[in-house]
């Protein structure tokens, strides 16, 4: 009976007298064979190349002239068709959950003689903000996903990162990493697990510590909110979802800028290294079909992300009705933090309720805005709001108005979609990246990276513009 | 490999493996090893060579033999064991990490001297035990063994004769980097070289004509075809191929290897396999072709490590 | 060194220990399923859908390589047997070091799924046979599904089915799995391999490399004396002398030798 020790031996002895090519060899055999088969059982009739309309279309979207402007484009369409679409059923939602649910829930509690605090904290707290966040983001993102991963099953996205690579190899990182941002506009967490595509470690952490710079999901209805809000309607009439999209689709961009600039500064710095080779199968273009891909990205993204976003804005809005109502010292805590942050903000363009709400909102993006529209009711006493920490109000019109009382001006808004862009990752994503790295140190680089930039990005648009005015 | 602050005894050890590698190198070249050549290697002044050089005797690595010293028996072993570590690491660094071709020597030389021998052969083992390191110098096995070879370098190759590149000198770093960005590795095929009267070579390499200054053909050695065979006419590189055309593959560089070898031949590019272009990113590079009935994008970079001739010299 | 399986093969696999903790080792929940099945494939050749189709899940497919990460599970029932199935992710060949062809190996090798589905895409076979004929070196308890038959049409490619099932050695269903076409077919398929009570030797391949056959001939004769019922020496032979650690360490070990227990079959079948 031979040991195991002996027959890994005796390998090792008789692998000295094979070809040193040997590898490529076997490859070289088995490949030889399967044409040997393929071309006893398969026969082609007529050109064995390509159909005609998949070359031309390659043709159109890979040319110098049309490519980038194609890609560019798409992206604005999918963005115009999601603001204006997204106006009327936000809207409707709005009425029947925000309006009517709550009036309905603030008179059973009423007819119950519940406590004030209870109904605070249930009601104007925990139900509005969830509310809010349906609202907000159910009718963005039940048609960009969609949108989004019709382009995805139709073979669009291996052509953006194929005529983008040369970009990103200049930057010292992969041509893959457009695949994996394109992902992360979707959702962070996602497109930084999506950068295992790429083989290289050092490539696949830039992938990873730039990936911040898609706009997720979470940050879309912000930059959505702002760009209707503030910028829409600087546009003259008609052209407002026309003028939002356009400044919506100007931050995500510069994001993408951003993710070079950042790769680039990593590939010569923390992450030194040669680009390594790239090899991307370019698949048939494959229509797809419409509904079945709908019914998908409906059940599998939308509701998945949407009920993510709700688990995080229960415990969200009950933390702040309390940050509301819970006074120290005859203020209440948010008043405290908002005094307190005010100063930085200001160098930042922001205001300290931007900033509490940030903090807030570190377990998801996606709460921002109700957050900052709540505090600021409270903060300034606008009407419009139901009393300290109630979030009333969604129409673009009276959330200007709340917004102005508070303080705040084109700058802020155009300063919030920058910060929106540039700040630290949400929780799920910081904890995707660790398990994908298992390090702190890059986790925490993947934290306060954006963060730096985020501040002085900031404050030197808020220098410049204050300095124009 | 976690580097630490340098111990004195750290620096000792590095001292005494420095000193065993340039006496090898000496009796591997046949020449003696004198005071003044192991000062001069290991730049420290007279004195310290001689310190050294008591130690080695004292351990019973080295003897004199007239003026010169040699490497006893033991001091040979230990000799190779550095050299193996050096080029096992290099060889790591080549294949599985981004770092710079002109910085594996640097990089190698800190890291032989921190390896234990299980850390040696782990790293040996995860490298698939290979017998040549980057620069194409065999790397000696754990038992000691490492073949001679007669080498020629191209300042004194014999115009016209076709030959393969077999080791290429990795220091001075600069003109080391020269040679790589002429896109000579160990292993590649040159043909048809001819001096021209300032020194520097003129040489067909995979397909295209280039000139070899003279500074760097003496850092290039090669080695006589075992037997002449035959290349098919109209030899050139995959990236020379114009957008439409057709090609058959004749061979990957020698100069692509690791996983970026491994994932081409995953893909099909073996020889015999016919490849069309078909069109180029807006920047020119990467490019897609169709392979095997599928379309694949590659870096013009990773294009020209492809060698391939025209379609009609072999039956498709 | 190879001790007997202390089970009669008639016994039911589900009590067949060795093989389910190798199971559960490599992530599976085997849970209450009669058989394991493993799809293969090469990348974007629509595994994904095939995956769909059968279980009736809706995964997302996209049309770029590499959109399978992870491994994905699911289970479906035909003819009153559960069968769980396991997405492998999408590789070119078998032979690499990448994370991705590794889970795919070891899944292939150590799960010993009582069938692997191959799925190919039938407009460029060629390339996709490439990877087939190395899974068939692992086991032939394989059936192969030609997807995309429809775009393979449009493309005027004809498939000799029958010459191609004889060349390989193993069954070949044409599908469109997108419209579900050959879907029952590939189910009756997979039932049959499933429950087959033999296993087919592996398939061998003319490998012309100067001195390799040698090499091979010695290292899977001393193979067999030290694992006498090992399924696959030959391919085992090919990975040491290519210097896999993996299979080293597996050979090492011993580990290959739980290789060598028969698969058990339910009573109800082999019966």
């Amino acid at each position: 009976m031979k040991h195991p020790e002996d027959v890994i031996r005796s390998a090792e002895e008789l692998r000295w007298q094979l070809p040193q090519n040997l590898h490529d060899r076997i490859a070289e055999s088995i490949y030889g064979e399967a044409a040997r088969i393929a071309s006893r059982s398969i026969r082609r009739n007529g050109s064995s190349r390509r159909l005609v309309w998949q070359q031309k279309l390659d043709r159109i979207l890979t040319h110098p002239w049309t490519a980038f402007p194609i890609m560019v484009l798409v992206l604005g369409v999918i963005l115009w068709l999601t603001i204006v679409g997204a106006n009327v059923p936000s809207g409707m939602l709005a009425t029947l959950l925000v309006d009517q649910g709550h009036a309905l829930l603030s008179g059973w509690f009423a007819a119950a003689g519940a406590p004030v605090w209870l109904k605070g904290l249930l009601v104007d707290g925990m139900y509005l903000a969830t509310a809010w966040v349906i609202a907000v983001m159910l009718p963005p993102m039940a048609i960009f996903f969609p949108c989004f991963t019709l382009l995805e099953d139709f073979g669009f996205l291996p052509r953006v990162a194929f005529n983008l690579d040369r970009v990103f190899q200049k930057a010292g990182a992969h041509g893959k990493q457009a695949l994996t941002m394109a992902m992360g506009l979707g959702c962070n967490a996602a497109g930084v697990v999506a950068t295992r595509i790429i083989d290289s470690p050092r490539e696949r952490l830039i992938a990873i510590l730039t990936n911040n710079f898609s706009l997720c999901n979470g940050r879309w209805p912000t930059q959505i909110l702002m760009a209707g809000v503030f910028i829409g309607t600087l546009a003259p009439k008609g052209w407002g979802g026309s003028i939002a999209a356009l400044s919506v689709l100007v931050v995500a961009l510069l994001g993408f800028g951003f993710a070079l600039l950042t790769s680039w500064l990593l590939a010569r710095t923390l992450l030194r290294g040669e680009a390594t080779s790239f090899s991307l199968e370019l698949p048939p273009y494959r229509p797809p079909n419409f509904w079945k891909t709908l019914y998908t990205s409906l059940i599998d993204r939308t509701l998945i992300v949407l009920w993510r976003a709700v688990v995080f804005a229960l415990p969200a809005g009950a933390a702040i009705w309390l940050c509301a109502n819970v006074s120290i010292g005859g203020q209440s805590a948010a008043a405290w933090f908002v005094q307190f942050a005010d100063p930085l903000a200001w160098v930042m363009g922001l205001t300290g309720v931007i900033l509490l709400a940030y903090i807030v909102a570190i377990p998801a993006n996606e709460i921002v805005v109700p957050t900052i529209l709540m505090l600021t009711v409270l903060v300034t006493g606008a009407s419009g709001g139901a009393g300290a920490g109630v979030m009333f109000e969604t129409d673009d019109e009276s959330v200007r108005a709340i917004l102005t009382a508070g303080g705040w001006t084109t700058l802020t808004a155009v300063c919030l979609m920058l910060f929106s862009l540039c700040h630290n990752p949400c929780s799920t994503t910081i904890y995707t990246i660790y398990k994908e790295t298992r390090s702190f140190k890059w986790t925490t680089v993947s934290v306060v990276m954006p963060l730096a930039i985020g501040f002085v990005l900031c404050s030197t648009v808020a220098a410049v513009w204050r300095w124009l005015a | 490999m976690k580097r630490f602050p340098k111990s004195q005894a750290e620096s000792s050890r590095e001292r005494i493996e420095d000193a065993l590698k340039h006496l090898l190198d000496c009796d591997e070249s046949g020449r003696g090893a004198t005071l003044e050549s192991l000062a001069g290697a290991l730049g420290k002044p007279r004195q310290v060579a001689a310190e050294v050089l008591g130690e080695l005797r004292g351990r019973g690595l080295a003897g004199a033999l007239g003026d010169s010293h040699r490497l006893t028996e033991d001091g040979r072993v230990y000799a190779l064991q550095v050299v193996r570590s050096h080029r096992l690491y290099e060889t790591w660094l080549a294949r599985e990490t981004g770092t710079p071709a002109d910085s594996w020597h640097r990089e190698a030389h800190k890291a032989e001297h921190l390896m234990n021998p299980d850390e040696v052969d782990a790293l040996a083992d995860l490298l698939n035990h290979p017998r040549f390191d980057p620069h194409g110098d065999p790397i000696p096995t754990r038992e000691g063994h490492l073949p001679k070879r007669s080498l020629v370098s191209l300042a004194s190759w014999p115009d016209e004769e076709a030959g393969h590149v077999e080791h290429i000198e990795d220091e001075p770093e600069a003109l080391f980097r020269r040679i790589q960005t002429l896109g000579l590795a160990p292993g590649t095929r040159l043909d048809g070289a001819l001096h021209l009267a300032d020194g520097s070579v003129e040489c067909t390499v995979e397909g295209r004509r280039l000139i070899v200054p003279s500074a760097l053909a003496s850092l290039i050695h090669l080695e006589r075809l075992d037997e002449p065979d035959h290349r098919p006419e109209g030899l050139h590189r995959l990236s020379d191929l114009p957008i439409g055309g057709d090609a058959v593959v004749y061979s990957l560089s020698p100069s692509c290897n690791g996983a970026e070898r491994r994932r081409l031949l995953d893909l099909g590019v073996v020889p015999g396999t016919r490849i069309h272009c078909e069109f180029a990113s807006p920047f020119g590079s990467p490019r897609s072709y169709l392979i095997r009935g599928a379309l694949i994008a590659l870096r013009n970079q990773q294009a020209e490590r492809i060698l391939v001739h025209p379609p009609a010299s072999s039956p498709p | 060194m190879n001790t007997p399986d202390p089970h009669a093969p008639g016994e039911a696999c589900l009590t067949c220990p060795s093989r389910f903790s190798q199971l559960r080792k490599l992530g599976l929940r085997v849970g209450e399923s009669d058989f394991v099945i493993a799809l293969a494939g090469n990348p974007n050749t629509g595994k994904t859908t095939v995956f769909n189709a059968l279980t009736g899940l809706r995964m997302h497919t996209g049309n770029w390589p590499g959109k399978t990460i992870s491994r994905a599970e699911g289970a479906f029932s035909y003819d009153d047997k559960r069968y769980k199935i396991v997405d492998l992710p999408g590789t070119y060949s078998l032979l690499s070091a990448s994370p991705d062809e590794e889970v795919a190996r070891s899944f292939l090798l150590f799960g010993r799924p009582d069938a692997t589905v191959m799925v190919a895409d039938a407009t460029c076979m060629e390339r996709n046979l490439n990877l087939i004929l190395q899974v068939l070196q692992i086991t032939r308890r394989a059936v192969l599904c030609l997807n995309l038959m429809d775009e393979a049409r449009a493309h005027g490619i004809e498939i000799d089915v029958r010459n191609l099932a004889r060349d390989l050695g193993v069954p070949v269903i044409p599908c469109s799995a997108r419209s579900g076409e050959g879907i029952p077919e590939l189910l009756k398929e997979i039932a049959i391999i499933a429950t087959r009570p033999d296993t087919p030797e592996p398939r061998r391949l003319p490998l012309e490399v100067p001195g390799l056959r040698g090499a091979l001939d010695r290292v899977e004769s001393e193979l067999r004396e030290a694992f006498p019922l090992l399924p696959q020496p030959r391919w085992v032979a090919l990975r040491l002398l290519e210097g896999d650690r993996e299979i080293m360490d597996a050979v090492r070990s011993g580990e290959i030798g739980a290789l060598a227990e028969p698969v058990a079959i339910p009573s109800t079948l082999s019966a």
